[in-house]
């Protein structure tokens, strides 16, 4: 069996660009699911880096894939969280839309 | 791993305390589950005793010796106070949470009790912790707790303040954990002693990432401690909560998230050919004036009190801005100051809002202006208002005032004497917001109504808990050696 050898800076831009789209998306995007998406997209980059160091990277070893597991549970757990909030938003306003939670704006 | 060595680990000096809180929290959460509804305090009981019970633990054990357990927990002086100070914090606020379970406005669900216990955890992991997993769940699970806390009540405000904060903090989480992966890759482990043996040749073989992880590290803290730049969601998630709930991320999640940015950024950055330090004192900078300069357009308490919150964190990363200059012989300084303003910052928010809590309930004080509708009966609820709003300011024979001094003479050990002047400056600044609603409350009503307000049964557990406050925040103002006494004796890392 033959492995392919990705160099590691190509892995690591990946991830780079990957987390950049995501906090781009985070920030000005108006629907509310989008930028939840946003977010574990910066999350999962955040994985691809872990896991290629700990393949890749000057020392190899485990710790970046457990790293990455406990970091896979817990984006699981805030995006919950995060669509718990967004479908009461919701049923409250009946959108799902950023520019209207602007209730605070005086 | 072996058995030998999980039983030599001394988990019950670094993790007691922790486990306890967790432990409760599961058990209370089940509890909850099979209640019926009409109790509706009985988890927020039992949640006090689990706290109490962890408090007492972390008190007996304050004198030990520091231990390091599984390469991940210890209990250094650092996690120890914080440790206690945290404990005491959610006590504090959970027993003023009991009054606003009674009030009909509120309508706060009983699940809060458990989630105020699994924040209180994540926030014992955040600083008994030296590894950057263990880091970041607990960092984590404070801050997921906090979203759902902030959201709880499903009013209009609550939601969008929940939303907000969950946004922008989760953003700041992924930067948090971006700059960690660099960290890891680079030297290919995760736990802090280690690399900060090794950091010094981490500098030497590429800077620029090293600089580029303080950088995303700082920026993502900064988001949860709402420093200047990230400071967005503050108001408005305040704003939204209730009033236990905001006093919780004022005081136990600034704590935590102080305590663990002192860590992080002492162990993975100090040893460093380049001085990355300046960045955090320009930030305390900006994060010092523009709350300021912020809090004076405020007219409503609430957010006036969440962009002060900003501006006290400015003042509190003064201490961590110092690090650039200290020598592990001045470090025990910067400890001191840190955690003694951390203290009495974190005592006159909580009494803050435990007053905020009452006035809102009988009298629905939202503005400023409100205060004036205050009766001339409630003359000592006014002047607890009044030594918590002073305390914020600095006022001398407060506990704030004596907080700014150590700040002063820390930057002036470590000669960075523009960092305490602006301090100051800012300061007589600040004056002039936390006056106005003292002088609201106290001038000569225009109108008088002497209502009695909403008739709501006594709280006497949020007197309680203001009374607690104002004699503590009065205590160190007056007598500070009382707590330096004891900090003098503690072996901080």
């Amino acid at each position: 069996m033959t492995t392919v050898h990705i160099p590691l800076p190509s892995v690591l831009a990946l991830a780079a660009i990957l987390f950049c789209i995501g906090l781009y998306g985070a920030l000005s995007k108006r629907s509310l699911i989008i930028v939840l998406v946003s977010l574990e997209l910066m999350l999962s980059s955040v994985n691809i880096n872990l896991v290629a160091f700990s393949q890749l990277g000057a020392f190899p070893n485990l710790r970046g894939q457990v790293f990455s597991l406990f970091t896979i549970t817990v984006a699981a757990a805030e995006i919950a969280v995060g669509f718990a909030i967004v479908l009461a938003f919701f049923r409250f306003r009946k959108s799902a839309d950023a520019d209207d939670a602007n209730s605070q704006k005086r | 791993m072996s058995l030998y060595s999980l039983l030599h680990a001394h988990l019950g000096l670094t993790m007691g305390p922790l486990s306890i809180v967790a432990i409760s929290a599961v058990l209370v959460m089940l509890i909850e589950l099979l209640l019926p509804t009409r109790f509706l305090q009985l988890p927020v009981w039992l949640s006090l005793l689990g706290l109490l019970v962890a408090l007492v633990d972390a008190f007996i054990h304050l004198s030990q010796v520091p231990q390091y357990s599984l390469h991940t927990l210890v209990s250094d002086g650092l996690a120890s106070i914080l440790t206690c100070l945290i404990l005491l914090l959610s006590l504090l606020l959970l027993l003023f949470h009991v009054d606003e379970l009674k009030s009909q406005t509120n309508q706060f669900p009983r699940e809060g009790a458990y989630l105020f216990l699994f924040a209180t955890a994540g926030a014992l992991a955040m600083v008994t912790a030296v590894d950057l997993v263990t880091l970041y769940v607990g960092l984590e699970l404070l801050s997921v707790s906090s979203y759902i806390l902030v959201a709880m009540t499903r009013k209009r405000l609550a939601l969008e303040g929940g939303m907000k904060y969950l946004v922008l903090g989760g953003v700041g989480s992924a930067l948090f954990l971006y700059g960690a992966s660099f960290i890891y890759g680079m030297t290919g482990q995760t736990n802090l002693y280690t690399i900060a043996r090794m950091s010094h040749q981490l500098w030497l073989l590429n800077p620029a990432i090293v600089v580029l992880s303080f950088l995303l590290m700082l920026c993502g803290l900064g988001v949860k401690l709402s420093l200047v730049p990230f400071h967005y969601w503050t108001p408005d998630a305040y704003e939204g909560a209730s009033a236990s709930v905001a006093g919780f991320l004022a005081s136990v999640s600034k704590s935590a998230t102080f305590a663990m940015t002192l860590r992080v950024l002492l162990y993975l950055f100090l040893g460093s050919t380049h001085d990355v330090f300046p960045y955090v004192a320009a930030m305390a900078a900006l994060t010092m004036v523009a709350g300021n300069l912020l809090a004076l357009g405020q007219n409503k308490l609430r957010r006036l009190l969440a962009v002060s919150s900003v501006a006290q964190a400015g003042y509190l990363l003064i201490p961590i801005a110092l690090l650039a200059q200290a020598t592990p012989n001045t470090w025990p300084l910067v400890y001191n100051s840190l955690v003694f303003y951390l203290v009495s910052y974190s005592i006159v928010t909580i009494g803050a809002f435990a007053v905020l809590s009452i006035l809102e309930q009988r009298y629905e004080v939202q503005e400023i202006a409100d205060l004036s509708r205050l009766p001339r009966q409630y003359r000592w609820l006014r002047a607890a208002f009044a030594c918590f709003l002073l305390g914020f300011a600095g006022m001398p024979l407060t506990s704030g005032f004596m907080g700014k001094l150590y700040l002063l003479i820390a930057a002036l050990r470590l000669h960075e004497l523009w960092l305490g002047v602006l301090l100051f400056a800012v300061s007589v600044i600040s004056f002039y917001y936390y006056l106005k609603p003292i002088r609201t409350m106290y001038q000569k009503q225009l109108f008088t109504d002497n209502g009695e307000g909403q008739a709501v049964s006594r709280q006497t557990a949020t007197q309680t808990v203001i009374a607690f406050c104002v004699l503590v925040t009065l205590l160190l103002g007056v007598w500070p050696g009382i707590l330096l006494q004891a900090f003098s004796h503690v072996q901080w890392y």
